[in-house]
């Protein structure tokens, strides 16, 4: 039960709005983490980027800094 | 007509009734630009990442809207007049996600 849980939560997409799942792709400068190290797939990267970015903007997450 | 996500991010010293006073003047416009709020919610009082024009927090605003491709440009136009709107986001999107957003289940 538990693994369907997590496998659904790894198959969402990510968004600006929820920023938890986000926060664990931040470095400890806030970041970006790179694909060498998050070691998601291209696809998902990018849409990371985005969602951070986005996140960014609104100050839901920071430029720089914890 | 094209489906946008919509952040507004509103002053910290505003008072209850301001802030009423600004969503409804917001809404306002919408409606007069031939758009439509599909879904409406608030995230509350939230702490910014950063400061943004000396505000260590702001009021959001979350909606979904339904409005022509050529007005969101006007309204956003005049979003940028509203001093007391510090900060605004709007996303075309293909469908709207499910609501409510992890945003608001966060506050309660």
């Amino acid at each position: 039960m538990e693994k369907q849980e997590s496998l659904k939560k790894i198959n969402k997409k990510f968004d600006y709005k929820n920023i938890f799942p986000l926060k664990k792709y931040l470095s400890e400068n806030g970041k970006i983490m790179p694909r060498r190290i998050s070691y998601i797939s291209m696809k998902k990267q990018k849409d990371l980027a985005l969602a951070i970015k986005r996140a960014r903007y609104l100050a839901l997450l920071p430029y720089s800094g914890k | 007509m094209a489906l946008f996500e919509h952040v507004l991010m509103l002053r910290q010293d505003l008072s209850s009734s301001d802030l009423k006073l600004q969503v409804k003047k917001h809404q306002d416009t919408i409606s007069e630009l031939k758009g439509n709020i599909v879904y409406k919610e608030s995230w509350g009082l939230r702490n910014l990442a950063y400061p943004i024009k000396n505000n260590r927090k702001a009021f959001y605003e979350f909606m979904n809207i339904e409005i022509p491709n050529e007005n969101i440009e006007i309204m956003n136009s005049k979003l940028n007049l509203n001093e007391s709107i510090i900060r605004y986001l709007s996303i075309k999107v293909k469908k709207f996600e499910e609501t409510p957003t992890p945003m608001s289940r966060e506050n309660e």
